[in-house]
């Protein structure tokens, strides 16, 4: 797996996931993207990406056990795994390289 | 207290939604649009958030769907090889037992099977041998023809010629590139005591050439061993008269046979099963101008041009319509014989393929032949129908038995596997009896149909076999699924 690999909105996920630290849901995922990008992603799209970078092990599902109280329920939490840690750092690279002496509005 | 409509989440949609996510994933995704849509609903009213709703549900759909298919695409291929065929291998084991506790049953339809399978391919095989197949060890039987006499509005029923016509269609005809002639006789073996008659043709030096026959032995007739007015007394005899009569010595080459006025050397052994391109099966073939006093025809056999006494062969030339080389040859005929009353004006030839005209000669055998074909169709289709009642009334018993196993969990697919495997087991013992059927009826009544000029192939091959299972195994998987399946009790039956 290497960074090429990664999609637009994989690699928000992932930025989403490592500004979230270690209390990143589905729900505070999107949320996280839309606050930072404005971009209301549904959460059907969140899910199958979420589903496509655990599939290609760069993030990994935690289920975390249901809180002793009304409504209550398990919830899955998200963390990133060895790889996912390698190759966002290669994508963030790769990406200040490629954005290194772009003025907006100069062309 | 219930909540009002409005409080929840439009309710198709989340059907919907609930509908298309995979079950693993199902309850987080409702999950988290029911927080969403909570919120939603909080910060901008029931209405927005329900339209909202439903939105996100509309834009979901897609990606949902796009996983869901990858996701079974990769769990299909997830199935090992092994656990698949320790699944078939548990189904076959099952199936075993099924039909072993019921071994009337099992054996009936085995039973109905052979008999209905192995008949029907022995039938198709005689009727394949009388009808269908070329004759043995000939080439290219498909580029040979038989020149027959006669008229489009009368019919084209002479089928013998003579000899002045032969020389003038082999020496300046167009359209062939090998001709030969024949006629069929009977021969005087021996004399005083021992003397027997044999059959025998008399053939043209080219014969077997044309055929394009090896000889089992020796060889076959030279051209400079046919001439006229005596050839060499020379004789070819059959794979059935060497072992009958040499026991298939190789002595047999050169040895002297007294046939009719003359002693003749045999040179070459024809192979076995070859019997001409109909089923005459001669014992002997004499070159046609060696056998003397035995000529129908008289000593002018080879220049009387009225009459006709033998048939012609010939293999077309690659490219030349049929139409076209019989008219040439009609045009030589008539400068070689114009005396004759089939080259009369209105007379034409016909260039008739031998499969065609050997189907003919064939006459009243043919029909009979096609009626025993169609008859054992007709009893191979009561074997099904047997074979599907019974199927059936095992079905409706089983009712209670397919009753518990979808108690316990079992899917429709894996019973209609299990059906499926059961039939392939049973199908497989019909047919595997039905195999011995075919071969050991088969020979006894090629036996009597044909003696020993049989074929030494294969009684039954796999083409005779194939059309003679194909329709019942098609039948009977038709069947067993059907009475199981008619009315699969619920689970609460």
């Amino acid at each position: 797996m290497t960074s090429g690999d990664l999609g637009e909105l994989e690699l928000f996920t992932l930025l989403a996931v490592h500004h979230l630290g270690g209390d990143a849901t589905g729900l505070s995922i999107r949320d996280e993207i839309r606050r930072r990008t404005g971009r209301a992603v549904s959460v059907g799209s969140g899910y199958a990406t979420l589903g496509r970078l655990t599939d290609k092990g760069l993030l990994r599902v935690r289920i975390e056990p249901a809180r002793p109280q009304q409504g209550g329920r398990a919830r899955k939490r998200v963390q990133f795994t060895a790889a996912g840690v390698r190759v966002l750092g290669e994508s963030v690279q790769s990406l200040n390289k490629m954005l290194d002496g772009i003025v907006l509005g100069s062309r | 207290m219930k909540p009002s409509r409005l409080e929840t989440p439009p309710s198709f949609a989340s059907w919907l939604l609930r509908a298309v996510t995979p079950e693993d994933d199902r309850d987080d995704v409702l999950d988290e649009l029911t927080d969403e849509y909570v919120r939603e609903r909080l910060a901008r009213g029931d209405a927005a958030a329900r339209s909202w709703y439903r939105q996100q549900v509309l834009r979901s759909l897609f990606p949902i769907l796009l996983r869901r298919f990858t996701l079974t695409s990769r769990s299909r291929y997830r199935v090992s090889m092994r656990h698949r065929l320790e699944a078939v291998l548990y189904d076959l084991s099952y199936a075993l037992r099924q039909l072993r506790r019921m071994p009337a049953f099992t054996a009936t339809v085995v039973a109905t099977f052979a008999l209905g399978i192995g008949m029907n391919a022995t039938m198709f095989g005689i009727v394949d041998e009388m009808l269908l197949r070329p004759p043995a060890h000939v080439r290219a039987p498909d580029e040979i023809i038989t020149l027959k006499a006669g008229s489009a509005a009368r019919g084209f029923r002479q089928v013998t010629l003579n000899y002045p016509t032969f020389v003038a269609v082999r020496d300046k005809a167009s359209g062939f590139s090998q001709v030969a002639a024949t006629d069929d006789i009977n021969v005087p073996l021996d004399r005083g005591d021992r003397a027997t008659t044999l059959s025998g043709t008399l053939v043209t030096a080219g014969y077997f050439d044309l055929l394009g026959v090896k000889p089992e032995r020796g060889r076959f007739i030279r051209a400079d061993e046919d001439v006229v007015p005596l050839g060499a007394a020379v004789v070819v005899i059959s794979h059935r008269f060497w072992m009958n009569h040499f026991a298939g010595a190789d002595s047999a080459i050169g040895s002297k046979l007294q046939l009719g006025d003359r002693v003749f050397t045999v040179v070459g052994v024809a192979p076995q099963g070859f019997t001409s391109l109909d089923f005459a099966a001669p014992d002997v073939w004499i070159p046609m101008s060696s056998a003397g006093a035995m000529h129908f025809m008289g000593r002018d056999w080879a220049t009387q041009a009225t009459g006709t006494w033998l048939r012609i062969y010939a293999r077309m030339k690659p490219n030349v319509p049929p139409d076209r080389a019989a008219d040439d040859a009609m045009r030589v005929a008539r400068e070689a014989a114009p005396a004759a009353f089939f080259t009369r004006p209105g007379s034409e030839f016909l260039a008739q393929p031998v499969m065609v005209a050997r189907a003919e000669a064939q006459g009243a055998s043919r029909r009979v032949t096609l009626l025993l074909g169609v008859m054992s169709l007709v009893v191979l289709l009561i074997a099904c129908s047997n074979v599907a009642n019974l199927l059936l009334a095992r079905g409706l018993r089983r009712q209670r038995e397919i009753a518990v196993r979808l108690a316990l969990g079992v899917g429709r697919a894996r019973l209609i596997g299990q059906s499926i495997v059961e039939s392939v087991v049973l199908s497989t013992l019909g047919g595997v009896a039905a195999l011995l059927v075919a071969t050991w009826a088969g020979a006894l009544v090629r036996a009597a149909i044909f003696g020993d000029i049989a074929r030494p192939d294969a009684v039954i091959d796999p083409r005779v076999l194939g059309l003679a299972d194909e329709s019942p195994r098609r039948r009977e998987d038709d069947c067993v699924g059907q009475p199981r399946h008619r009315r699969t009790p619920r689970t609460d039956a």
